[in-house]
């Protein structure tokens, strides 16, 4: 494999921002670039308002209104994202890279049971009848391990608690099999047990798939236990990225200095 | 249909429990055969006008832009005309007939309901489901009809509920001033309409009957409203 199909997602100089009522661009993105190699756990770490969920959402081309990048690249196995049309990127979402959202249960749909839409998920990507992407559901809601997967499946979302609900979205995701699995904070507003959990599940699913995943997160702690790749954002700039180990032990960049002495790394350490 | 059975205006008895009007046709057995249609025209009212209206409206609030501008326009020129009047003049071009009653019948709460889906579908059309459905490789008319119409169903079949009883009253209505089905066949409003006379001289039975079927289809898709808006409260499966 040469050096650049080693290379998921690559992300150049990547610059944007909300426009005001004056069309100018309040720039929330200066020049963001980083590089996610295959097979790894990447992480993307940041405080709020850092601009990391924001260059998640326009990997996935799912910027909110008012939004609007200005300059960059986002090249997807070599391929730029932005200027793609938009027919062959649509067949990109679910395959090639997916999301699991913060809030899963307001990512389910709430009209219909989880086991259908993870059903619905599965035909939508693979080639197979009603019935037999309803077992291949089942066996997607045990394999991240939701307990009693078959009087699971004919539940509806607010049945679910949040971690189930969040169990019931990773399902989802590998249901696409997709190559790139980008999380926005999967594990915030769960309990620290469940975290743990979900986030051990994670890195199980990653390496029986071999998917490469991109967690964001503002948690350090979960970076430091679970990532190889690190990338530190600050006000819409990146700071610092590197192998995770290089990071948390030999920071060079004042920000992620600070950001490890204010987390609990230095204590547990 | 029985005619000529009884004495002419023979008020309500044992052998005529509804009277007979001014031919000696029975009352009550003009009533049951008048319920089929009455009954059958006001649901397929209701449901071409749902139907059409949740299609257009959903699709003009996903995809917005000039589909969108246009809708709205076509639906203020609609909202324009006073109703019966718009429904009166297009079936005295088009004429009376069953098909034409259901056709126009159904145009006049059409843009309710494209409003209401319009709506719906505009205030969800950005819920991270809706989002989510896309990143699992949805195409945007898939996010629209298999996520975000389900989602917006409820409102519109509680809308579509109390809205048959106006519907039962309007081809009632059209019926009364003989604009509706062929004259002479059994029909609530066209039967009130024979009876009106009959009514100064004290034959109240025979437009009263027909009236009080009006007023019980009417309230009876009321309860079914209420059942829908109970549902809702009790968390219902969707």
């Amino acid at each position: 494999m040469n050096a650049s199909s080693d290379v998921v997602l690559d992300v150049k100089r990547l610059s944007g921002g909300f426009e005001d009522t004056d069309h100018q661009i309040l720039p929330v993105l200066t020049d963001v670039t980083f590089s996610i190699r295959r097979g790894v756990s990447a992480a993307i770490v940041g405080e709020s308002g850092s601009g990391k969920s924001i260059t998640a959402l326009s990997v996935l081309g799912l910027t909110p209104a008012g939004f609007s990048l200005t300059a960059g690249q986002i090249r997807f196995e070599g391929e730029d994202l932005l200027t793609m049309d938009p027919a062959r990127r649509r067949k990109l979402s679910g395959r090639g890279l997916s999301m699991v959202f913060q809030d899963a249960r307001a990512a389910l749909n709430p009209v219909f049971t989880v086991g259908w839409q993870i059903a619905d998920v599965v035909r939508i990507h693979q080639d197979v009848g009603r019935r037999e992407a309803r077992r291949r559901a089942e066996e997607l809601l045990d394999r991240v391990r939701v307990p009693e997967p078959a009087r699971r499946m004919k539940q509806y979302p607010h049945e679910f608690s949040g971690g189930m609900a969040q169990r019931a979205m990773l399902a989802m995701a590998l249901a696409c099999q997709p190559r790139l699995l980008i999380l926005d904070e999967p594990t915030t507003g769960l309990d620290v047990t469940i975290q743990a959990d979900i986030l051990d599940l994670i890195a199980d699913l990653k390496a029986a798939s071999g998917m490469t995943t991109c967690l964001i997160t503002h948690d350090l702690g979960v970076v430091a236990e679970n990532c190889d790749q690190v990338v530190v954002m600050q006000q819409g700039c990146v700071r610092e990225s590197g192998s995770c180990a290089q990071i948390i032990n030999t920071p060079t960049d004042p920000y992620t200095k600070q950001l490890i002495s204010d987390s609990r790394l230095v204590e547990t350490s | 249909m029985a005619t000529n059975v009884g004495p002419i205006y023979d008020p309500p008895s044992l052998a005529h429990p509804f009277g007979t009007d001014r031919l000696g046709d029975d009352i009550l057995s003009r009533t049951m055969s008048a319920a089929t249609l009455d009954v059958s025209i006001t649901v397929a009212v209701v449901l071409l006008s749902v139907t059409v209206g949740t299609v257009w409206g959903s699709v003009a609030g996903f995809f917005g832009s000039w589909f969108d501008y246009l809708t709205m326009r076509i639906l203020e020129l609609l909202n324009a005309f006073p109703s019966l009047l718009l429904a009166m003049l297009v079936i005295a071009v088009a004429g009376p007939g069953l098909l034409n009653v259901v056709f126009v019948v159904a145009l006049l709460p059409l843009p309710d309901y494209v409003r209401l889906a319009r709506a719906e579908v505009r205030s969800k059309k950005n819920w991270q489901f809706a989002e989510a459905a896309k990143l699992v490789g949805r195409r945007p008319v898939g996010v629209l009809f298999a996520h975000l119409v389900p989602n917006s169903l409820r409102p519109l079949l509680t809308y579509a509920s109390v809205n048959a009883s106006q519907v039962a009253a309007t081809v009632g209505a059209l019926g009364f001033l003989g604009l509706g089905i062929q004259p002479g066949s059994a029909e609530w409003g066209s039967m009130i309409s024979r009876g009106q006379d009959a009514i100064l001289s004290g034959q109240w039975w025979v437009a009263g009957f027909p009236g009080l079927m009006i007023f019980l289809l009417a309230a009876a898709f009321h309860l079914i409203s209420d059942a829908i808006a109970d549902s809702r409260d009790q968390g219902g499966s969707w």
